[in-house]
């Protein structure tokens, strides 16, 4: 950013790209938290915007897929699909990092928060067009959705990444606080999407905003995978809780009532 | 945030939940969504009132919990600008390893260490450490290129250049080695200040290494100055 260091939001995702870490405090100024503050004041609206933007453009992308008001639907969800898992992890990566005698304000956390989902938002965008062209094939249902999964890992490790490279160096267990940073972060994204689904709808399936909550994440992908090699016996979409619990046959039996 | 989501987890019991909507309470979803968007509210009003724009404000309405050290700030003064990060050299582990020290000595030893020792005095010193480090990395570049260029041909007036400049790197070098152990004196003047109680000698060494880190960059200006060219 030496040509024009004026941080408009275009030049914002030009360096979100190539060196985020320019977005960030430097070490130095990391330890001055006024600084990291009026960064965060500065940076947040424009570091919002572009992951709004970027996460709708892949949304868009996903609802292509069933067309309709799906387009609309997704491109919707999918900008709260990468700020939920934040908003409710955040406390928690700052816990395991005080844990681990790495100390981090509260604005610098935030602030490198935003920087790696707004990376995450660009890259989903970049990759927009690539998912496009393999939907356009008509894939199956769920070869849709695990591409789409793969799509998501793909540019969320490199978000993981800046966030993690982010957080202050030192502290004698960093890296089991990197570790569970990551755990933490990754179950929240999987968990966000399998509540806020369906972004690709089957072709014969109404299209709605939400979907009732049923078994959890993790089930669903693997029936899904069991699903996309042809063995389509032996799953049903179970009746849970908030967070997944089964029900237990007395509930199932209340349920209609 | 965890005993939200086990508070959630619980309440989407169908139990409980008929239970609650037995009771005529809003949707849970509506309560929660409407509680987040009402806290986001009422921060979007503060930061408009401290002066903040209206970006920072709607953000605070989306997502409030990311902005809460915002609260109670004036907005920021000018528009940002990026700056690559601070040049280094090749002590750049050890000035990182000796100012780390020093802010964790500040922050054990004393009561109050941040108002001994401004945060800001202390990344002014570390810059301007990186900065003549990086000044003797680039000196020692242009020795290591021009060693291989003397090679080719030997002339008296470039050997007098090179034993001026080697002479001002090995200098500014060994004025640098001499800070960081002068700070590395001073964490330990840290631990007899938790004793004594006096703060005075403390301000005074880091004053002094502030001085020598100042008057290194000036050094170094007139030594290359007086280099032949």
């Amino acid at each position: 950013m030496s040509a024009n260091p004026t941080a408009g939001t275009l030049a914002v995702v030009g360096t979100l790209l190539r060196e985020p870490e320019l977005l960030l405090a430097s070490d130095d100024e990391a330890h001055d938290d006024d600084q990291v503050r009026d960064r965060l004041a500065l940076l947040a609206p424009r570091l919002l915007a572009i992951t709004a933007a970027g996460a709708a453009i892949f949304g868009l992308v996903i609802g292509s897929y069933r067309g309709e008001l799906q387009y609309f639907y997704a491109a919707l969800k999918t900008p709260l699909l990468l700020l939920l898992p934040v908003l409710v992890g955040l406390p928690a990566i700052r816990a395991f990092h005080d844990a681990c005698e790495v100390s981090v304000s509260w604005s610098r956390l935030a602030l490198a928060a935003l920087v790696s989902i707004g990376r995450t938002a660009v890259l989903a965008a970049a990759c927009g067009p690539v998912l496009w062209l393999y939907l356009s094939l008509h894939p199956d249902y769920h070869r849709a959705v695990l591409a789409t999964a793969a799509c998501l890992c793909l540019v969320g490790w490199p978000g993981l990444w800046t966030l993690i490279k982010s957080l202050p160096s030192g502290g004698r267990h960093r890296a089991l606080a990197n570790f569970a940073s990551v755990a933490v972060l990754g179950v929240l994204l999987a968990q966000s999407g399998w509540l806020l689904r369906p972004f690709v709808v089957r072709p014969q399936a109404e299209v709605t905003l939400l979907r009732e909550v049923e078994a959890n994440v993790f089930s669903s992908l693997a029936s899904t995978g069991s699903s996309a090699r042809g063995r389509y016996h032996g799953w049903e979409a179970e009746g849970a809780g908030l967070l997944g619990r089964r029900r237990g046959p007395a509930a199932s039996e209340e349920a209609p009532r | 945030m965890i005993a939200l989501a086990l508070a959630l987890d619980l309440l989407g019991e169908p139990t409980l939940l008929a239970e609650l909507t037995r009771a005529r309470l809003p949707s849970l979803w509506a309560a929660l969504a409407l509680g987040y968007v009402g806290v986001g509210a009422a921060m979007a009003w503060h930061l408009g009132r401290r002066g903040h724009g209206l970006g920072a404000a709607t953000s605070a309405l989306v997502c409030w919990p990311l902005l809460i050290g915002l609260i109670g700030r004036p907005p920021p003064p000018s528009e940002l600008r990026f700056t690559s990060p601070s040049p280094s050299g090749p002590k750049r582990a050890r000035i990182d390893g000796c100012m780390a020290a020093l802010r964790q000595g500040l922050g054990e030893d004393l009561d109050g260490g941040a108002e001994l020792v401004d945060a800001a005095q202390l990344a002014k010193l570390a810059r301007s450490l990186h900065r003549a480090d990086h000044r003797i990395a680039r000196v020692d570049r242009l020795l290591a290129e021009t060693q291989a260029q003397r090679q080719l041909g030997a002339d008296a007036q470039l050997e007098a250049a090179i034993t001026g400049l080697r002479r001002a790197r090995d200098h500014a070098n060994h004025e640098l080695e001499a800070v960081l152990s002068g700070l590395l004196s001073l964490r330990v003047q840290l631990g007899l200040f938790a004793l004594a109680g006096e703060s005075e000698p403390v301000r005074e060494r880091l004053a002094e290494l502030e001085a020598r880190v100042a008057a290194l960059a000036e050094l170094s200006s007139i030594e290359l100055a007086g280099v032949p060219s």
